[in-house]
């Protein structure tokens, strides 16, 4: 393609209504005379519509973040929440928890301070087969515990859950021990990925947690996508969820966009009766072969498993 | 906006601005209860539910931010009204597409509204562009980016490292070019976005 500068400026001023009315004229009457202009025209505006759909995935990809914290103050992103108050406000939340439920039992204690990795109560358990509840303990035998039977758990979502283990498996780049993207070197990452590999999800939890922006984009957006692996691991669906739908709005990595997608589907799998609308949405796109997603044959098969799950 | 009140003026100044006070600004709106009641309440008023309003809501920053920095708001109204009326127009126009055999009607909030275009770029485009953005690299797209937010070539340059606004301008070009032969060289492609 054949392009000139100058004219390459002026089409862009006239896109950007920066010309004179008089300008403005001419310009339409050589658009009307010369194809050749008016295929540039359209390019350029092609390639204005480019930056804007750009800015506009930012903007969306910086809303489902303030929607995470919508109370820290504008353009604090370095000024996180200290972890002293995380850490006070945990040892509250035990304190009070143990005023309450004298017989209460925290299910391990994690070392403070420390970020809210407490699973949630929500979340199903691991083997669909048994009745056992969240890791709540048991009152006096034949009392109804109240606790227990407002987190009774639908049976469909006792099966969704064991087709999101069945289904769910690590990318191959997190298989096996991990190490740092420098060898030999340190990295910010190194902690968390010590911790993932010895299975230790909830250590890791802790460790990806402290990654701030700060570290630079490629080791914080690692980070987060270990996280919520981390997180699924150890069962914690809905953080997962959260952390994957935060890196599925990521428009500036298309694997880790696509990994993010198919992952957040299986953690909200765990909460199907409630998340059903929202899994076949989000699935729509990734089986459209339009799309080329990565994960097109894992979302078929994953499809047809949930079209049984309804039956 | 009840904390922090910002006046139009410096909202208005802080999104067509630099980048961090673009999100301070938008940041703001964005939690702002009063604006976001504003719009889910008429949205539930006119058949959507919750999450329409969410939705509506955010689709609205998204074609607010666009169009203050088109320079299309004229400021004859407030930002606050021009902000629910493109909401209504949207909601309106989602509407249409779901019960696409009833008319409807955008009701005028109040006098002082302007008239607001909703145009979207459909989704598809929006998915191919993206998709083809990913071709041009990452600093490429930083160029582009303060480029569309109308940053000057000498601004570019310091915020870059370019040795100057002329260096600067010439890898804006070569990054679009980079996207057009990106085009030239996929015309399926080209035939999805235009």
């Amino acid at each position: 393609m054949n392009r000139d500068e100058a004219q390459f400026d002026k089409v862009e001023r006239y896109l950007r209504g920066e010309l004179s009315e008089e300008e403005n004229l001419a310009m339409e009457k050589a658009i009307a005379e010369d194809p050749d202009l008016a295929e540039e025209l359209e390019f350029q505006q092609l390639e204005l519509d480019a930056m804007e759909v750009m800015l506009e995935n930012k903007l969306r990809s910086k809303m489902e973040s303030w929607k995470q914290s919508p109370t820290a103050p504008p353009a604090a992103a370095k000024r996180w929440f200290p972890f002293w108050v995380w850490g006070a406000l945990t040892l509250g939340g035990v304190a009070l928890l143990f005023w309450v439920f004298p017989w209460f039992t925290p299910p391990q204690p994690a070392p403070s301070p420390a970020p809210p990795v407490t699973p949630p109560t929500e979340v199903p358990n691991e083997n669909p087969g048994t009745q056992d509840g969240p890791p709540i303990a048991d009152g006096k035998k034949g009392q109804t515990d109240p606790i227990k039977k407002a987190i009774q758990i639908p049976k469909i979502d006792k099966e969704a859950l064991a087709l999101a283990a069945v289904t769910y498996d690590l990318p191959e780049d997190l298989k096996g021990t991990l190490k740092s993207p420098e060898e030999e070197t340190k990295s910010p990452l190194d902690p968390g990925l010590l911790a993932f590999s010895a299975k230790d999800y909830r250590n890791a939890i802790l460790a990806f947690n402290k990654i701030e922006r700060s570290v630079g984009a490629d080791i914080y957006l690692r980070a987060q996508e270990l996280l919520g692996h981390a997180y699924f691991l150890n069962k914690q669906y809905q953080q997962a969820a959260r952390t994957f739908s935060v890196l599925a709005q990521n428009q500036d990595y298309n694997t880790l966009r696509q990994d993010a997608e198919w992952y957040l589907i299986l953690a909200l799998l765990p909460n199907y009766s409630k998340n059903r609308g929202q899994i076949e949405q989000r699935l729509a796109p990734i089986l459209d072969p339009a799309n080329y997603h990565n994960h097109q044959k894992q979302a078929e098969d994953l499809q047809k498993a949930l079209l049984k799950l309804s039956e | 906006m009840s904390k922090n009140q910002l006046s139009d003026e410096q909202l208005l100044k802080m999104i067509t601005g630099k980048e961090t006070e673009r999100d301070d600004a938008m940041r703001n709106i964005f939690n702002s209860q009063e604006w976001q009641n504003m719009v889910k309440y008429h949205v539930m008023q006119n058949r959507g539910n919750e999450q329409d309003g969410e939705d509506t809501f955010q689709e609205t920053m998204i074609i607010f931010d666009r169009h203050l920095r088109a320079g299309n708001f004229k400021g004859g109204s407030s930002l606050k009204t021009y902000f629910f009326s493109i909401a209504k127009q949207y909601w309106w126009g989602q509407l249409r597409k779901r019960h696409p055999q009833q008319e409807f009607s955008v009701q005028q909030h109040d006098t002082q509204e302007e008239s607001v275009e909703v145009q979207l770029i459909n989704s598809e485009k929006k998915n191919f562009l993206s998709k083809a953005l990913e071709q041009i690299g990452e600093r490429c797209k930083s160029i582009l980016e303060l480029y569309k937010l109308q940053y000057s070539m000498q601004e570019i340059a310091e915020q870059l490292a370019f040795s100057s606004a002329d260096m600067a301008k010439k890898e804006t070009y070569r990054c679009r070019m980079k996207l057009r032969d990106f085009f030239d060289n996929n015309p399926e492609w080209l035939n999805r976005v235009k």
